[in-house]
């Protein structure tokens, strides 16, 4: 009981403090305009609540804990790009020009991100940090060094999986990978490491999202080259439960491999454990130390009951906030140039580790001048050159109707 | 200051854009009554012609699509023009017989066709993945002057397609094409031959619509088949226009920048709601655009500015 107390009078001390920050940060200094943009409607919306939450989190134990530069506020400034390159543009040129944030998180998917670089934040100078932009073009947007992601790269992914499946003793798979910059460049990555292992494409379908039935195309790869399991890239609400659904009921594939996007409980709930058991896939893994990721977890989870700390992207987008509001209490200043140029100061190494919810303890580190490298919820978040977190990929497997972490893999 | 002049200059230039299309569907439903919703079809075609033709060749190794031929926008945008108008010819000649729910219908389906080519002919479009690196006309005049430059731009070309478009009302072959679109027989009956006028009209107003795509392609440095959505590109176009007044040029400029405000400004409103509510509040912005739609077709069915009656 007591241990289920003690947060409980944490949080109610860190109300409490919260009462008194307003006035605090009226006399210290206007708050810092953070933009956020998330794909709250269309294609990817069922990722986003975690994934906000997540960011939430980071924001409030910042400012629980006094803010950054002498108690100024981090304030989040929301936006929808409706999973829309477009619409994703108009409201980065909202957040960029009428809003004045200092730096983004988000977008989330691959071509929103560049779209949104190329027109916007790149002339602007506006650094970006996308939590789950995967896609390997990202790595070459000419960026001025402005665009950054927590999120692993999917050619890592793919080799990853090529490993893992070839481990298992398929030799040859059909893949079905949803029509998109995600499906075609996790396709691609993983097919070329598979062939490289000695392993067969025996088919691969592009399919179109929402349709109401796939089993054309799966009945065409059931019969191409005997293949041994399927290989499922996509998004479950936008065809992959209803390609698992027509493959099951017909009998088509026996074995299933997911990605990231269907690493989701929710699949095995909705579909049913008994078809699924003993599939398995890669997701965005942890390289974080067990302490630092249940420091993180248990967080969460007191502030959203409802929701799992392990969904999708939600830790990288956490890390994404937390390096934000480091770089600018390291750079003293919201200036864009400035947290751009800090961003890999607090990231990368060397420098004493800070972890999540160590907001407090890294300021103190920062104004007596020591270096912090922040390791995340979701791994060391070390940048490389291009901005691209050097990340761990989780191993997960259906046992007993459970979706389970088997390992983080780095190769 | 600057940053918000700079943020008015993006939407007046985005509601131009708009002005533009809705001026090429006026000139195909306002005035002729050709029920097209296959807008999005040829914005495509215009946006992907101006992005081809004018991404630097060094686009080619990173993104691996048919184009990158470095051309001058001023080369290009007509020529986008040209390809919305030369698509409408053979859709046009086949589509326009079939009488206006069905062509309604036929033209959803070209639209359909199209994103769907869009997306799956990578030698040609890159695919999913688009062309990135579009260079943005004017852009080389620094960052707030080249964007005050390209809004001019963007003004520049509605203006004259708003003359265009006036000039075509006027004439006689504007006179026919309404007379087409009120009675079909007693426009045969005068001599006139409405397919052919039906086929110019359709053709012209493609124009406008593929002039649009490419100064859209220019905006936004990207095109991707993400970015072709029918929301956005063919019925958002459909409610400015009938909110502004079919068959009334003005009214289709006017409607074009009262809805492109609404929702613009409902975006701005939305962010400024607490937590939660700001995500919610994405999808009663399209509760609102199709409420105003009801409320503009039931109490004034003409749109802001009727039609006024030929001279």
């Amino acid at each position: 009981m007591t241990a289920l107390r003690l947060p409980r009078r944490a949080a109610l001390a860190a109300g409490a403090a919260s009462l008194f920050a307003p006035s605090l940060a009226r006399a210290q200094g206007e708050a810092i305009r953070i933009g956020v943009i998330l794909s709250a409607t269309g294609g990817l919306a069922a990722f986003v609540p975690p994934i906000r939450a997540g960011i939430v989190l980071a924001f409030e134990e910042m400012n629980a804990a006094g803010g950054v530069l002498n108690g100024r506020r981090l304030q989040m400034v929301e936006a929808d790009d409706q999973t829309n390159p477009q619409a994703g543009v108009t409201v980065a040129t909202r957040l960029v020009q009428a809003e004045n944030v200092s730096a983004i998180i988000g977008p989330m998917a691959s071509g929103i991100t560049i779209a949104v670089a190329n027109a916007v934040t790149v002339p602007a100078g506006v650094p970006i940090v996308s939590p789950s932009a995967t896609a390997p073009a990202v790595s070459q947007i000419n960026d001025n060094d402005t665009v950054f992601r927590t999120a692993v790269p999917d050619g890592l992914q793919g080799q990853v999986l090529a490993r893992l499946v070839r481990e298992a003793g398929i030799e040859r798979v059909a893949i079905m990978a949803i029509n998109n910059d995600y499906g075609r460049g996790l396709a691609g990555s993983f097919t070329a490491a598979f062939q490289a292992r000695g392993g067969t494409v025996a088919g691969a379908q592009n399919y179109e999202e929402n349709r109401p039935s796939y089993r054309a195309e799966l009945q065409t790869l059931a019969r191409t080259g005997n293949p041994q399991a399927l290989l499922l890239i996509g998004y479950p609400a936008s065809g992959g439960n209803t390609i698992l659904r027509n493959s099951i009921e017909n009998g088509f594939f026996q074995r299933y491999i997911g990605t990231d996007g269907m690493r989701d409980q929710g699949v095995i709930d909705q579909i049913g454990a008994r078809a699924l058991e003993g599939m398995f896939g890669t997701g965005p893994g942890t390289a974080a130390a067990p302490e630092r990721r249940e420091a993180y977890a248990a967080a969460f989870r007191r502030a959203n009951p409802q929701m799992d700390p392990g969904a999708a992207f939600v830790a990288q987008a956490y890390d994404a906030a937390y390096v934000i509001g480091l770089a600018i209490q390291a750079a003293g200043s919201a200036e864009r140039a400035a947290i751009r140029a800090n961003l890999r100061t607090v990231a990368n190494g060397p420098g004493e580790v800070v972890g999540p919810g160590e907001f407090a303890r890294a300021r103190d580190l920062i104004a007596r001048g020591a270096k912090v490298n922040y390791e995340g919820a979701s791994g060391p978040v070390e940048f490389n050159a291009t901005g691209d977190a050097q990340g761990r990929i989780e191993h997960w497997a259906v046992r007993g109707g459970r979706l389970t972490s088997v390992a983080q893999l780095s190769e | 200051m600057e940053a918000a002049l700079l943020y008015l200059a993006t939407m007046l230039t985005l509601a131009g854009v708009y002005a533009c299309l809705a001026l090429g569907l006026n000139l195909q439903w306002g005035l002729t009554g050709l029920m097209n919703f296959g807008g999005l079809g040829f914005l495509a075609v215009g946006a992907y012609t101006a992005a081809l033709l004018t991404a630097p060749e060094s686009a080619q190794q990173s993104a691996a699509h048919g184009g990158g031929f470095g051309w001058p926008w001023w080369v290009a945008w007509p020529l986008a023009a040209l390809a919305g108008a030369l698509l409408a010819l053979p859709v046009g000649a086949a589509a326009l017989r079939l009488r206006a729910d069905y062509l309604a219908i036929a033209t959803i389906g070209i639209g359909e066709i199209l994103r769907l080519v869009v997306r799956n002919e990578d030698w040609l479009t890159g695919g999913p993945l688009g062309v990135p690196g579009i260079p943005r006309p004017l852009e080389s005049l620094g960052e707030p002057a080249g964007q005050f430059a390209f809004l001019a731009l963007v003004l520049l070309v509605a203006a004259g397609l708003y003359a265009m478009a006036e000039a075509t009302a006027r004439s006689p072959f504007g006179r026919t094409l309404r007379a087409i679109r009120e009675d079909e027989e007693a426009a045969k009956a005068v001599g006139k031959n409405p397919g052919a006028f039906r086929l110019a009209a359709f053709v012209l107003g493609a124009g406008c619509m593929g002039l649009a795509g490419a100064m859209l392609a220019g905006f936004f440095k990207f095109m991707g088949p993400d970015a072709l959505d029918p929301v956005t590109a063919t019925f958002l176009v459909w409610v400015m226009l009938i909110a502004g007044g079919s068959g009334n040029n003005r009214g289709a400029i006017l409607g074009a920048v009262a809805v492109w405000a609404i929702w613009a400004a409902s975006d701005f409103l939305a962010a400024q709601l607490p937590g939660e509510a700001a995500t919610r509040a994405a999808y009663v912005r399209l509760f609102l655009i199709g409420l105003a739609l009801q409320l503009i077709l039931l109490h004034r069915p003409q749109g802001l500015l009727g039609e006024r009656p030929g001279r």
